[in-house]
């Protein structure tokens, strides 16, 4: 005899309606944070600008609905994000972006410090979902709400996911990395 | 160090590292972003580099192998060459080849991987198009394919590991139209509308009393009060096979209530004291997961909504 849930969550179909933001205004403004979640999740130096430069194309071709969303940035990182982290899609950017070293277009992205690397080594062994929420949560000091709203979860789901997260790479870090 | 702060201090890397990187500024979509460029302008040199990733990522079992997810058109096929050295010449067309419906040969050297260009399947289960509601919030339901995302303008469904989504709604007065974007992971996008109408009940001024001689003391007392929609839910859910729910509630006498959710419905008509109740079998109700059931007075339009899991097995 319960009402359902959810009614505090109510929104406005008023409000739906909004203008797209310019793409390239969006593009120029979002990118470089997009290359670093693709470079912390994939771990390529070679992949990780490609797997951001597909997922803005990907946005780009449907500019006209994902300008309207709220967060299109939010959009673009939940696809560079699971395109992060499928290692067919990784060695296929990783194929495409060594051809362009080939051709001399553009120079990989640099290498981290051991001690950064052997971090997200770490955070890219865990199982998908909590590397994705450790990612948006450190590199892009994410609240709880749009690390949900990126994975396309609840916000306890993310929470869940979050702890975790924290908690394994806790036990894989060792000591140094605890405490 | 903590782990907070080595976490920090790692992504203080990133950030260097994409500092100290030129990215690209060429903007997607200007036809000199160079992704396009490495397809069709210099497939030939790319193909070098693609055919020693490709060996490494196979380990050698396929000389030539090419894997990839760049968006294609259904039936395009992406295959490397038998010998390195031997270089397709710097146009598209000796490396894309297009085979509707007719398998290439079989050939230990080649893989092909087709793209996801498929939009996602989305379907808007409740409400119906064409429904009128005297309720200005309305839950919408429906499901789309696992993983999807599913927006309403700016705003986000919830959407579960099976693809059913759920989002709830203001509704304007009068029609609305609420379309539903899914959008899976490469990209695909489908869209859905539904158009409802909300219509507040209009609450009638007391109408004033007719001016007559006062009753005589014997009379039956004054005109019995209308009678307001009331519904009420008996479990919630059941273990049962079939799994079923019991409604009751009050009503105008002769309204006619129907009870309907995702798995079945019934109806049932309020007595002259004004009471229902029905017995509804959601037959086919998947186990554990929560649907809504909407009971509806069709005399006033006025809804109820309750939820409802199935734990029957089999």
């Amino acid at each position: 005899m319960q009402p359902i849930p959810g009614f505090d969550e109510v929104q406005s179909i008023e409000e739906v309606v909004a203008l797209p933001e310019r793409f390239d205004v969006f593009y120029r403004r979002e990118f470089a944070a997009v290359v670093g979640l693709a470079y912390a999740l994939s771990g390529s130096r070679m992949a990780a600008e490609d797997l951001a430069q597909e997922a803005f194309m990907a946005a780009h071709q449907q500019w006209e609905k994902i300008g309207r969303y709220d967060k299109p940035g939010a959009w673009v990182r939940r696809v560079v994000a699971n395109k992060s982290v499928s290692l067919i899609r990784r060695r296929a950017s990783e194929a495409r972006a060594l051809a362009r070293v080939a051709l001399r277009r553009r120079e990989a992205l640099p290498a981290l410090e051991p001690v950064d690397a052997e971090f997200w080594d770490a955070v890219r062994s865990l199982p998908r979902r909590q590397s994705q929420a450790i990612a948006l949560h450190y590199l892009e000091d994410r609240p709880v709400a749009e690390i949900a709203e990126i994975l396309g979860c609840a916000v306890n789901t993310a929470k869940v996911h979050l702890h975790k997260g924290r908690a394994n790479l806790a036990s894989r870090l060792g000591p140094e990395g605890a405490s | 160090m903590t782990l907070e702060q080595r976490a920090r201090a790692a992504a203080d890397g990133i950030h260097a590292a994409i500092s100290e990187a030129e990215l690209s500024s060429q903007v997607p979509g200007t036809f000199t972003h160079r992704s396009l460029a490495m397809n069709f302008v210099s497939f030939g040199t790319a193909f070098v580099a693609v055919a020693i990733v490709g060996l490494l990522a196979v380990g050698f079992r396929g000389a030539g192998t090419v894997e990839t997810t760049e968006p294609t058109v259904p039936g395009t096929i992406v295959t490397g060459v038998e010998d390195p050295a031997v270089l397709p010449p710097r146009e598209p067309a000796p490396a894309i080849t297009t085979v509707p419906e007719v398998a290439p040969p079989a050939s230990p050297t080649t893989t092909m991987v087709f793209a996801d260009v498929t939009p996602p399947a989305l379907q808007i289960l409740q409400p119906l198009d064409g429904a009128t509601f005297t309720d200005r919030v309305l839950r919408f339901e429906g499901t789309t394919e696992p993983g999807a995302m599913v927006m309403a303008g700016r705003y986000a469904a919830e959407v579960d590991a099976g693809g059913r989504w759920a989002i709830v709604l203001i509704l304007s007065e009068g029609s609305n139209r609420a379309t539903f974007i899914a959008t899976d992971g490469a990209g695909n996008v489908a869209e859905s509308s539904v158009t409802v109408t909300y219509e507040p009940v209009v609450e009638q001024p007391p109408a004033e009393p007719p001016k007559t001689e006062p009753p005589p003391k014997d009379d039956p007392p004054p005109p019995e009060q209308e009678i307001e929609f009331t519904a009420h839910q008996v479990y919630g859910s059941c273990s049962e096979s079939p799994p079923f729910d019991e409604f009751y509630g009050t009503a105008a006498p002769g309204s006619r209530i129907v009870v309907f959710g995702a798995y079945g419905e019934a109806d049932a008509v309020a007595d002259a004291q004004g009471k229902w109740s029905v017995r509804v079998v959601f037959a086919g109700a998947p186990y554990g997961e929560a649907f809504v059931v909407t009971v509806k007075n069709t005399k006033t339009g006025a809804t109820r909504m309750f939820e409802f899991v199935s734990y029957a097995v089999g």
